[in-house]
C-alpha cells in the first residue's frame, strides 16, 4: 500500500513555505518601515546593533510552515493506493487473465483470427514469473486454462477453440476474472479483454467489477464499417380457416450496413420443402417485412425455416420455427332450450376474433347434447342452460374430471333447481334461490379481481382494462365451498367469477348472463379479452413457443402436449447429428450431479432438435426449433472506454491507454477523503497560530500601544 | 535674550503654535495672523519700543522730498527734519527653502516642509509689510521655484509657497550658487533646510551667498524624532532621499545616534558662527516666533547699519 496523490501539482504550493521564512526573517521589519529623512547617522552605527535575519518565534514559524504543508497536502488529495505500489514494481510478477470473446459475432470476417493473434501476442509476452489464465466467453464464460505459467498450454487451448453460435455477455467473463485475480497472490493483476465490443453484450443492470488495482487492457478486433443482413424475427399468424387453420409467416429482415442489399431471396421452407421464395431489396440501415402466402395447416406439427441470403455472419440468415398442432381451441356452446337467438351472440363473436389461439365454436341446445359431442372439445360452455341430466350429465362431469374445461354462465333462464344435486353439485357451487337485483342501485359493479390469476393477469398493468365501468343489474349469489376460488367479486361481496378444480379439469362459474340482459359488460372493451382468457384458462391452454434461443435449455416436463412419466428415457438429436440421452423428471433435476442424467435439453446450436421416446403406443417424436440470439446480429459497438469504465474498479482502460489507474485513483481518493481531515487539521493549526501570534504580538503585550 | 523673548511671546501668541497653524488652510491668512500677532506681542512686551514703519528723523538736506518734512517737529523746534522709514531702505528679502524629499518628514502635525513653508510665508509677509522687496526660491538639487524680488510679489510668493511639492535629493552648492548669481542686489536671504550634509559643505555653499554681500539667516529645521530618535519598535528605516533601507532596533542605537546628531548640529552651528552666518535650529514642534524674532533682530541690525 503506497501513498499516492490525485493532484500532485499542488505540491508546487510548498514553494509558499518561503513565505513564513521570509515573514519571520524580514517581514516584521518591513511591515514597520519608517521613512526617515536621512540614514547618514543610522548607517554609521555599528552593524552589530541591528537585528536582522534571525527567526524570533520558532513555534509560530513552525505552525505557519505546518499550515502551508497541510494546505498543499489537502489540495494534492492524497490517498493510499495499492495499485501505485504495484505499478512501481514494473518487474513484478503478473497475474494475467485473458478474456477471449468467442461469441457468434466473432465469426464475422477475420475477427476470430485477429482475436487469436492478439491472444498469442499476450501469451508470448508473458515473462517466466507471470501466470496467465485463458477464459472464453459468449453468453456464458468458460475457464479454459486456470492460472498457469506454461504458455504452451495456453496456446494449445487457444488454437483448439472456434467461435460459438451464442450471444455475447461480458459479465460472466469478468466474474471469472474477478475470482481468479482475487485468488492470486501476485502483485500485478492484469486483464486482457479481446472482443469486438458488441454493445448488446453489456448489461448495465448486471454490474460486475474487477478487483481494485487491476489493469484492464482492451483489444478491439472489430473492423470499421461492418454490415450484416439478418432475419430479426418471425411473426407467425394462425387463423381459423373453414374447418382447419392457416398460417401466415411474416419475416422481419434488417440490413445493418451502409450499403443497400439488393435481390435478396427470402425462402420459406415447410418441412424440407421450399414452398415460396420472395425477392426483396433493403436500403442501407433499414428493415422490411416479407409476408408469405397463407399455408393451410394439418393436424400434425410441422417445422419451418426461413432463409435470407448469405453474408459474413451467416448464422442469423436462417430462422427456424415449429408450428405445433392444436393451436385452435374447440368450444362447445350449450344453450337453454328456451334461449333467445342473441343469447350467445356476443360470446361467439368474441371468440371469433381470436387468433392465437384461434377458437372454433359449435352451438347446440343442451337438451340435444350427447356424450359423444364432448370428444375433442377443449371447452364446454353452458350459457344460461341447466345441467344436463342423466348419463349426459355424468359424461360431462367425467369430461371435466379428465381434464376438460367447463364455463358456466348463470342467467335468467335457469334457477337453483337446475343445478342441484348429483354431478351438477360437483361442478358448480350452490347459489341462492333468487338472484340479486341491483336495479334499484342502478346496478352493481365488479369491485375486485385477482390480477395474478391467469384470467385477469392481462389486465394487471395500469390502463389495461377497467372492469368497474360495467354495471351488473342482476346476478346469482354463489355460495363457495371449500376449495373454490373466488377470482372476482361484486361490490356487495358476492363472487363474480368462481373457479373450481374438478379432477384434472377446471370449471369457471359466471353468475350472470353473457348478453346485455343482466349486465352491460358485453359493451365494455374488456369483454373480448376477458372471454378469451376465460376460455383459454378453462381449456388449460398454454401457448407453445415456436422456437427457442440458442444458449438456453428446455425441460422435458414443460413440453406442450407431452406427458412423460418420470424416468422415461428420451434421446435428443442435435442439429449436427449428435445425440444426448435425457431422462424425464417431474421435478427439475438440479445441478447436484451434472455428469448424471439430465431432464434438460441444452440448445447449443441453431436448428431443429429431435426428441424421441417410447410409450405404450410406440415411438413418439417431438421437435424443438432453436435460433441464434438475435441480439448477436446487432454488431454496433460499445465505446471501449465506457465498457472499461464499467468493468473496472470504478475505472477503465482500453488498448494501450491504461485508464484504470487514473479513474480508480479518483474514486479511491473520493472514498478515503483524506483532504477533509487535513483541512480540519489545518483549521486547528491556524487557530493555534492565531492565538499564539496574538499572544506574541507586541501591541497586545503593551496593551495596544 | 531671545529665549526670554520667546517665553514672553508664548503667553500672548498662542496662534504661533504649530499645532494651531496646521489647522489654517490659507497661507496668506496664516502669515498675516502670525505676523500681526507677533507684532502685537512685541508692542505689549517691555523689551523695546519698536516701530517697523518709522526709523528716524534726520535733518533736511537739499534735494530731499519736501513732502517728507515732519511739520510737527518743525513747529516745535523750528528746524526741518524729514522722516526716514525702514521701507524706504528698499532692501531685498528672499526666502530660500529646501524642498528635498527629506523635508517631508514629520512626526507631529507638521512636516519640516510645512514648517518651512509657514516660516517662509510669515517672513515674506513680514518683510513685505516693511516695504522690502520680497523674493522667493526653493531648491532640492537645483532651483525648483524662483520668484524675482518685487514689493508686489507677496501674493505670488504666497501662491508659490502654497503649491510647493516635495522634490528629490538635496544639494546645496549648485542651487545656492545660482541664487547668489540671481540675487545681485544686496539683501537678506533666509535659508531654511534640514542640512543633511556634511557641515563643511553646507557652510561652503552658504558662503556663496554671504560672499555676495547678503545677510544670510540660516534656519535648520528638524523634527523632534530626528533629534531624540525616540522610536520604540524595531523597524526598517528607509532613507527618504536615497531609498536605502536598514533594519534598526532603535533602542540599541538611540544614544549613539543622538550623540552623532548633536555633534553634527554643533559643528554646523560653530561653522556658521565662525563664518558670520546667523544660524538657528528650530524644531517643528516649536512656535514660529523664535524664528521671526531672529529675523527681526537681523533686520534691525541692518537698519542700524544703514
Amino acid at each position: 500500500m503506497g501513498l499516492a496523490f490525485l493532484a500532485p501539482l499542488f505540491f508546487a504550493g510548498l514553494v509558499a513555505l518561503a513565505i513564513p521564512v521570509l515573514v519571520h526573517l524580514t517581514y516584521r521589519q518591513k511591515a514597520n518601515v519608517i521613512l526617515f529623512p536621512s540614514l547618514m547617522f543610522v548607517q554609521k552605527v555599528p552593524f552589530k546593533s541591528m537585528r536582522r535575519h534571525k527567526i524570533r518565534h520558532w513555534l509560530l514559524f513552525l505552525l505557519r510552515c505546518a499550515a502551508l504543508i497541510l494546505l498543499a497536502l489537502a489540495f494534492s488529495r492524497p490517498f493510499f493506493d495499492q495499485a501505485s505500489l504495484a505499478a512501481t514494481l514494473s518487474s513484478a510478477s503478473r497475474e494475467v487473465v485473458i478474456l477471449v470473446d468467442n461469441s457468434n459475432s466473432m465469426a464475422y470476417g477475420d475477427r476470430w483470427e485477429r482475436a487469436q493473434r492478439a491472444a498469442r501476442e499476450t501469451i508470448n509476452g508473458l515473462s517466466a514469473s507471470d501466470r496467465a489464465s485463458l477464459v472464453f466467453f459468449s453468453d456464458a464464460a468458460q475457464l479454459a486454462v486456470r492460472s498457469t505459467a506454461e504458455p504452451s498450454v495456453l496456446l494449445g487451448t487457444l488454437n483448439a477453440v472456434r467461435p460459438t453460435q451464442r450471444g455475447t455477455r461480458y459479465a460472466p467473463a469478468v466474474g471469472i476474472a474477478q475470482q481468479l485475480l482475487s485468488e492470486s497472490g501476485l502483485p500485478v493483476k492484469e486483464v486482457v479483454l479481446i472482443t469486438d465490443y458488441q454493445r448488446s453484450g453489456f448489461d448495465p443492470d448486471q454490474p460486475v467489477q474487477l478487483p481494485e488495482g487491476t489493469h484492464l487492457i482492451g483489444v478491439d478486433v472489430a473492423e470499421e464499417g461492418s454490415a450484416n443482413l439478418s432475419i430479426a424475427t418471425l411473426l407467425l399468424q394462425r387463423e381459423a380457416s373453414g374447418d382447419g387453420e392457416q398460417l401466415i409467416v411474416n419475416a422481419r429482415l434488417v440490413n445493418q450496413g451502409e450499403t443497400a442489399v439488393e435481390g435478396v431471396e427470402v425462402t420459406l421452407l415447410v418441412g424440407d420443402e421450399v414452398v415460396e421464395t420472395r425477392t426483396v431489396t433493403l436500403e442501407p440501415n433499414s428493415a422490411t417485412t416479407v409476408q408469405f402466402q397463407p399455408r393451410r395447416l394439418g393436424n400434425d406439427a410441422v417445422r419451418g425455416t426461413v432463409l435470407a441470403g448469405s453474408d459474413d455472419l451467416p448464422g442469423d440468415n436462417n430462422f427456424y420455427f415449429m408450428i405445433n398442432a392444436g393451436e385452435t381451441l374447440d368450444v362447445l356452446l350449450l344453450e337453454n332450450s328456451n334461449a333467445h337467438a342473441t343469447d350467445s351472440f356476443f360470446f361467439e363473436h368474441a371468440l371469433s376474433v381470436g387468433t392465437r389461439p384461434a377458437f372454433r365454436s359449435h352451438r347446440k341446445p343442451v337438451s340435444q347434447l350427447q356424450a359423444s359431442d364432448l370428444a375433442g372439445v377443449d371447452v364446454v360452455v353452458l350459457n344460461d342452460a341447466p345441467f344436463p341430466s342423466g348419463a349426459v350429465g355424468s359424461a360431462l362431469r367425467a369430461y371435466v374430471e379428465a381434464g376438460g374445461g367447463l364455463v358456466v354462465a348463470l342467467g335468467e333462464l335457469i334457477g337453483p333447481g337446475d343445478w342441484q344435486g348429483g354431478d351438477a353439485a360437483v361442478l358448480v357451487p350452490p347459489f341462492a334461490v333468487n338472484p340479486v337485483d341491483r336495479n334499484a342501485a342502478f346496478g352493481g359493479s365488479i369491485a375486485s379481481y385477482d390480477r395474478n390469476h391467469s384470467v385477469f393477469e392481462v389486465f394487471r398493468t395500469p390502463r389495461s382494462g377497467d372492469f368497474t365501468a360495467a354495471n351488473f343489474y342482476r346476478y346469482w349469489s354463489l355460495e363457495p365451498t371449500a376449495g373454490d376460488l373466488v377470482i372476482a367479486g361484486f361490490d356487495d361481496g358476492t363472487p363474480a367469477l368462481l373457479g373450481r378444480a374438478v379432477g384434472s379439469g377446471r370449471v369457471l362459474v359466471w353468475p350472470t348472463s353473457l348478453d346485455r340482459f343482466w349486465n352491460d359488460l358485453v359493451t365494455q372493451p374488456v369483454f373480448v379479452p376477458f372471454i378469451h382468457r376465460v376460455t383459454q384458462y378453462a381449456a388449460g391452454y398454454q401457448q407453445a413457443e415456436a422456437w427457442q434461443t440458442v444458449g438456453g435449455s428446455v425441460r422435458l416436463a414443460t413440453l406442450k402436449d407431452v406427458q412423460l412419466p418420470d424416468g422415461t428415457p428420451v434421446t435428443a438429436t442435435a442439429p449436427d447429428g449428435s445425440t444426448t440421452e435425457l431422462v424425464a423428471a417431474t421435478l427439475a433435476l438440479g445441478p447436484a450431479d451434472p455428469a448424471g442424467p439430465s431432464d434438460r435439453l441444452r440448445l447449443d446450436d441453431p436448428g431443429f432438435y429431435t426428441l424421441v421416446w417410447s410409450d405404450g403406443d410406440g415411438d413418439q417424436q417431438l421437435e424443438v426449433a432453436a435460433n441464434l440470439d438475435r441480439a448477436e446480429s446487432d454488431l454496433s459497438k460499445i465505446d471501449p472506454e465506457e465498457l472499461a469504465a464499467a468493468l473496472s474498479y470504478r475505472a477503465g482502460a482500453t488498448g494501450a491507454l491504461d485508464l484504470s489507474r487514473q479513474v480508480t485513483a479518483e474514486d479511491r481518493e473520493a472514498s478515503q477523503s483524506w483532504w477533509w481531515y487535513l483541512l480540519v487539521l489545518l483549521f486547528i493549526v491556524l487557530s493555534v497560530e492565531t492565538a499564539l501570534s496574538n499572544r506574541l504580538s507586541p501591541s497586545s503585550a503593551t496593551g495596544g500601544a | 535674550m531671545a529665549a526670554n523673548v520667546t517665553g514672553q511671546m508664548k503667553r500672548g501668541a498662542r496662534f504661533l503654535d504649530p499645532e494651531i497653524l496646521a489647522r489654517i488652510d490659507r497661507l496668506d491668512l496664516l502669515a498675516r495672523t502670525v505676523v500681526e500677532g507677533f507684532i502685537n506681542g512685541l508692542h505689549r512686551s517691555p523689551y523695546l519700543g519698536f516701530s517697523m514703519d518709522f526709523a528716524e528723523h534726520r535733518e533736511y538736506m537739499p534735494g530731499d522730498d519736501v513732502r517728507r518734512i515732519d511739520w510737527k517737529v518743525f513747529a516745535r523746534s523750528d528746524r526741518l527734519y524729514v522722516k526716514e522709514f525702514e521701507a524706504e531702505s528698499n532692501a531685498n528679502f528672499m526666502t530660500v527653502i529646501d524642498v528635498s524629499r527629506s523635508m517631508d518628514f514629520g512626526t507631529g502635525p507638521l512636516t519640516k516642509l510645512d514648517y518651512a513653508r509657514f516660516l517662509a510665508a510669515c517672513l515674506t509677509y513680514f518683510a513685505n509689510k516693511q516695504r522690502d522687496r520680497v523674493s522667493f526660491a526653493s531648491f532640492d538639487n537645483d532651483i525648483v521655484d524662483y520668484v524675482p524680488p518685487s514689493a508686489k510679489h507677496l501674493d505670488t510668493i504666497l501662491h508659490v509657497i502654497d503649491n510647493i511639492e516635495v522634490g528629490g535629493r538635496s544639494e546645496y552648492l549648485k542651487p545656492l550658487l545660482k541664487i547668489a548669481e540671481a540675487a545681485k542686489r544686496r539683501g537678506i536671504i533666509v535659508l531654511v533646510s534640514d542640512f543633511y550634509e556634511e557641515p563643511r559643505a553646507v557652510v561652503d555653499a552658504v558662503n556663496k551667498l554671504r560672499f555676495r554681500g547678503h545677510d544670510v539667516i540660516v534656519y535648520q529645521v528638524l523634527d523632534r524624532a530626528e533629534i531624540e530618535f525616540d522610536f520604540d519598535e524595531s523597524a526598517t528605516f528607509e532613507d527618504m532621499e536615497t531609498g536605502a533601507s536598514v533594519p534598526v532596533v532603535p533602542g540599541r542605537m538611540r544614544e549613539q545616534y543622538k550623540q552623532m546628531m548633536a555633534e553634527h548640529l554643533e559643528e554646523i552651528s560653530s561653522l556658521m558662527i565662525k563664518n558670520q552666518i546667523d544660524y538657528g535650529l528650530v524644531r517643528t514642534d516649536q512656535p514660529l516666533d523664535e524664528a521671526l524674532f531672529r529675523y527681526l533682530l537681523q533686520r534691525q541690525r541692518m537698519g542700524r547699519v544703514r
